[in-house]
């Protein structure tokens, strides 16, 4: 815009007008076809889109290649619905979302996209049509484009193949075999030059090695040989080699083992000078060979303690003491040394040994052994059964040897023994087993799982815990005792009150008749609340005037004996605080006596 | 039915008693969830340890070194059972710590001395230590030479003795009170047994007071006559791990141990640990 405007300045004033309307109309075209397709893109760019995309370079026969299902600017979007293509697997792979936020002019926009990836391999050569892939999307049904591929020929066996060799072409059950993993790959080309090893190495990708390492980049040797098309081929050459004991007979396979490699149909050379590869096709190649037969071990000559070792082996013998007692432990250390798989190498069947056996108490538990160096080794605990023993006997290790093809026995030095019998005073002679225990006992035993037993938690004894065992329970009877002597005595005192109730009032009202009325009224009435103290086994005082009523009301005793009461009480009363004019201390008396039977014969007192 | 203040006083009396002997004798239940859960991971490693002992120690111990750190867990959260003791006693052992093997398969005999699995683990440990000692007894003085007080526990014997006691002083009582001379003989008799029998877990109390067992758990320690290692050895031998001692005294970074054998000496008190 600023080139077209720099000539209009120079021109003249009559002619700036329409020149400046000229470019004014100019300048609001464009600007309105930059709006439109600004417009036209948000538009598209909102709009949901179903796309398939088709796999990166040329595409072969038995090779897989990968193609994307893309859908962009959705809220919900369901499985799509890959088509049936004949003569093909087709593998889902992981996919992926992926969500974009933009905000232009305050407002936010997210954008989301959901990308499906299959992985097709077909074994037909030609033309390759695949029908549109349907996908329901926001409740709509959309569907991609269809996708043409042409199917080349592959020649993914020549450019990449997995060998396996071994050192024999026939081997027994248990012996080692030395096996060589190999990974031919022939070198891709960039302006006519090989790609280095270190490069084609870079392009094995995961597999499945089974019992062999990964193969090294310096293991790598450039080797020719010539193909199926009769054409002589260079390749790169990655070992790895691997000690094998074969565990079953028959033809030795390893058909688990597969490597891949993302192979470079397109190198260019980047910004840096290097080399960069910019599409690839992925080979798979599964192992061959090695070729290798595996026999089974023969039955006939084999000896009784024979326990599985196959090879060629020495056997050595030590023990430590070698001065003991009848029943000391003697550590015998069995050491073997050969060809075969140390690592795996079976134990001596020690208990099995009847020279051994017949002088000597053997645990009859497996070995375990360790590997040292090129040395399995085997300890085991022997204990001297009398004192006749002089010696540890040779211990025979039955092997089968596989380069003769017959079973053999190496046996060690017999070892001197010094063993006395008798007690000693310093030495205690522990018994382990006790008498007809199996041998199998022998050793450690196993732990508590009882999860009851295990959490059953015993506090510490104190010697408080000792004395309270011994003076708590005499200490608690002579409580007990006592509390019960006590209650007794005042049961006891509390009858006797109660027995004597009615006589000491009967006596007290029978001396009251003989007073003036004043003093027979106070006489009376402390009288009557002395029985009723007596009876309850409480105080007097407690029953002092009306007090008394109230009482036997609320014990419930007889209404005629309360009535009685609260009229002798009144008239008490009037005689004490009133006067006593014709009062007739003898008749006040005889109501009392008359109101003190009634009393005894209340249930409720 | 009306009861008495008497009564209820009575009854007060012998509910308090028993809440407080219930409180004494059982204490906290530590059997938590996570405690469960440690013991289990504790025994599934040690059974790991040994389904790969054969074909891969070293990966064998390191389960065993799992298994340890588990129960050590459950020991650490204040769980004190024989079961447990002896299980850790288990690890070590097949770790090959056999001076912390014996240590535990002693705190596990303190606690349950009649386990069959128990003594035959612990002898065989003893076995490996060097050198071999007479083995201390478990309990010491006139009533440890009794063959039962060495079978039972501190705590069965404190229950013999209470329940003895009760009884032996009921009977006494009942007696005394009908003039029954029978029970007032069994009464006795019950009450002195009674007696002998907390003599024995008393005595043995004492005895671990005054001279603690313990077991020696960094080997290769020399017995000397004096705290210090300038002082001259007492005993040509060095004292390896699993070496089972008493402590007579302890004086700093030192002890005074007796060997089973009674001969004295020193030792650096970081090398032993004691059994309860």
């Amino acid at each position: 815009m600023g080139s077209i405007g720099v000539p209009l300045v120079r021109t003249g004033k009559m002619m700036m007008r329409p020149q400046k309307m000229q470019v004014r109309v100019n300048q609001a075209g464009r600007l309105a076809w930059v709006l439109a397709a600004m417009w036209i893109a948000g538009r598209a760019y909102a709009q949901t889109t179903v796309t398939i995309e088709p796999p990166r370079g040329d595409v072969y026969a038995n090779e897989p290649f990968t193609i994307n299902v893309i859908v962009q600017n959705f809220t919900d979007c369901g499985q799509p619905e890959f088509p049936e293509i004949p003569n093909a697997t087709i593998e889902k792979g992981a996919g992926g979302e992926s969500t974009q936020t933009t905000i232009v002019n305050g407002r936010m926009r997210t954008t989301r996209t959901r990308t499906f990836e299959y992985r097709v391999t077909i074994s037909q050569v030609g033309e390759l049509v695949i029908a549109p892939v349907k996908i329901e999307v926001d409740g709509k049904r959309l569907g991609t484009r269809a996708l043409r591929l042409d199917i080349l020929p592959s020649d993914s066996q020549e450019r990449f193949f997995v060998e396996i060799a071994g050192d024999v072409e026939r081997a027994y059950v248990g012996q080692k075999v030395q096996l060589t993993l190999a990974i031919w790959i022939e070198p891709a080309t960039f302006n006519g030059e090989l790609i280095s090893a270190g490069g084609m190495y870079s392009c094995l990708q995961r597999g499945e090695l089974g019992p062999f390492a990964a193969p090294t980049v310096e293991s790598a040797v450039q080797k020719s040989r010539v193909g199926r098309d009769g054409a002589k081929r260079t390749y790169y050459v990655f070992t790895s080699t691997n000690d094998y004991v074969a565990e079953r007979a028959g033809p030795l396979a390893f058909p688990e083992i597969r490597v891949e490699a993302s192979y470079p149909t397109k190198i260019v050379r980047d910004v840096f000078r290097e080399l960069r590869v910019s599409a690839a096709r992925t080979l798979r190649a599964r192992a061959s060979g090695p070729g290798v037969n595996v026999l089974p071990l023969p039955i006939d000559g084999r000896p009784a303690n024979f326990s599985g070792a196959v090879g060629r082996f020495t056997v050595t013998a030590s023990a430590r003491p070698t001065q003991v007692r009848v029943g000391d432990p003697i550590e015998l250390t069995v050491e073997v040394r050969g060809d075969g798989p140390l690592d795996t190498l079976p134990a001596p069947l020690l208990a099995s040994d009847e020279h051994l056996s017949k002088s000597f108490r053997v645990p009859r538990e497996t070995l375990t052994g360790e590997t040292v160096g090129r040395v399995r080794r085997f300890k085991q605990t022997i204990r001297p059964i009398s004192a006749d023993v002089r010696d540890i006997p040779a211990i025979e290790y039955p092997y089968f040897d596989p380069f003769d093809g017959k079973y053999a026995i190496a046996r060690t030095q017999p070892i001197a023994l010094t063993v006395t019998g008798g007690e000693s005073l310093e030495i205690a002679a522990p018994e382990v087993e006790a008498p007809g225990e199996p041998l199998e006992e022998i050793g450690y035993r196993g732990n508590e799982t009882s999860i009851a037993a295990l959490l059953r938690s015993v506090p510490p004894v104190s010697v408080s815990h000792v004395v309270a065992a011994v003076a708590g329970p005499p200490a608690a009877i002579s409580a007990f005792w006592t509390i019960g002597a006590l209650v007794k005595a005042r049961r006891v005192a509390r009858g006797a009150r109660r027995a004597r109730a009615a006589t000491a009032a009967r006596k007290r009202i029978l001396a009251a008749g003989k007073l003036a009325p004043r003093d027979a009224a106070h006489e009376i009435m402390a009288a009557l609340s002395g029985y009723l103290g007596d009876r309850t086994g409480q105080a007097a005082a407690r029953f002092q005037g009306r007090s008394s009523v109230e009482f036997l009301r609320e014990r419930r005793a007889d209404s005629l004996a309360v009535d009685q009461l609260s009229r002798l009480i009144e008239r008490c009363e009037a005689l004490s605080f009133g006067g006593a004019a014709g009062a007739d201390s003898a008749q006040l008396a005889h109501d009392a006596a008359e109101l003190l039977s009634l009393l005894e014969r209340e249930s409720a007192l | 039915m009306r009861v008495s203040d008497d009564m209820k006083f009575v009854l007060l009396c012998a509910a308090l008693t028993l809440m407080a002997l219930s409180a004494a004798v059982l204490g906290a239940d530590p059997a938590a969830d996570e405690i469960q859960q440690r013991i289990h991971a504790g025994l599934n490693a040690f059974d790991a340890a040994v389904s790969a002992m054969r074909e891969d120690p070293a990966r064998a111990r390191e389960h065993w070194q799992d298994a340890l750190s588990d129960f050590l867990a459950v020991r650490n959260a204040g769980v004190r059972s024989a079961a447990l003791e002896f299980n850790i006693g288990n690890t070590y052992a097949r770790l090959g710590d056999i001076g912390r093997a014996v240590l535990h398969y002693r705190r596990a005999e303190r606690i349950n001395p009649r386990g069959r699995s128990l003594q035959i683990n612990l002898d065989q440990a003893r076995q490996q230590v060097t050198p071999r000692l007479a083995w201390p007894n478990g309990s010491a003085g006139l009533f440890g030479m009794m063959a039962w007080a060495e079978r039972t526990t501190l705590w069965e014997r404190v229950f013999i003795a209470g329940g003895l006691s009760l009884a032996g002083w009921a009977a006494l009582a009942i007696g005394l009170r009908l003039r029954r001379s029978g029970a007032t003989a069994a009464g006795l008799v019950c009450v002195v047994i009674s007696l002998i029998v907390a003599g024995s877990a008393a005595l043995d109390l004492r005895a671990a007071a005054l001279e603690p067992p313990a077991v020696l758990v960094t080997g290769d320690q020399v017995l000397r006559g004096g705290r210090g290692d300038g002082y001259e050895p007492v005993i040509k031998e060095r004292l390896g791990a699993g070496v089972e001692v008493y402590v007579i005294d302890t004086r700093g970074d030192w002890c005074e141990v007796r060997l089973s054998n009674d001969i004295c000496g020193w030792l650096p008190g970081s090398a032993l640990e004691r059994v309860e």
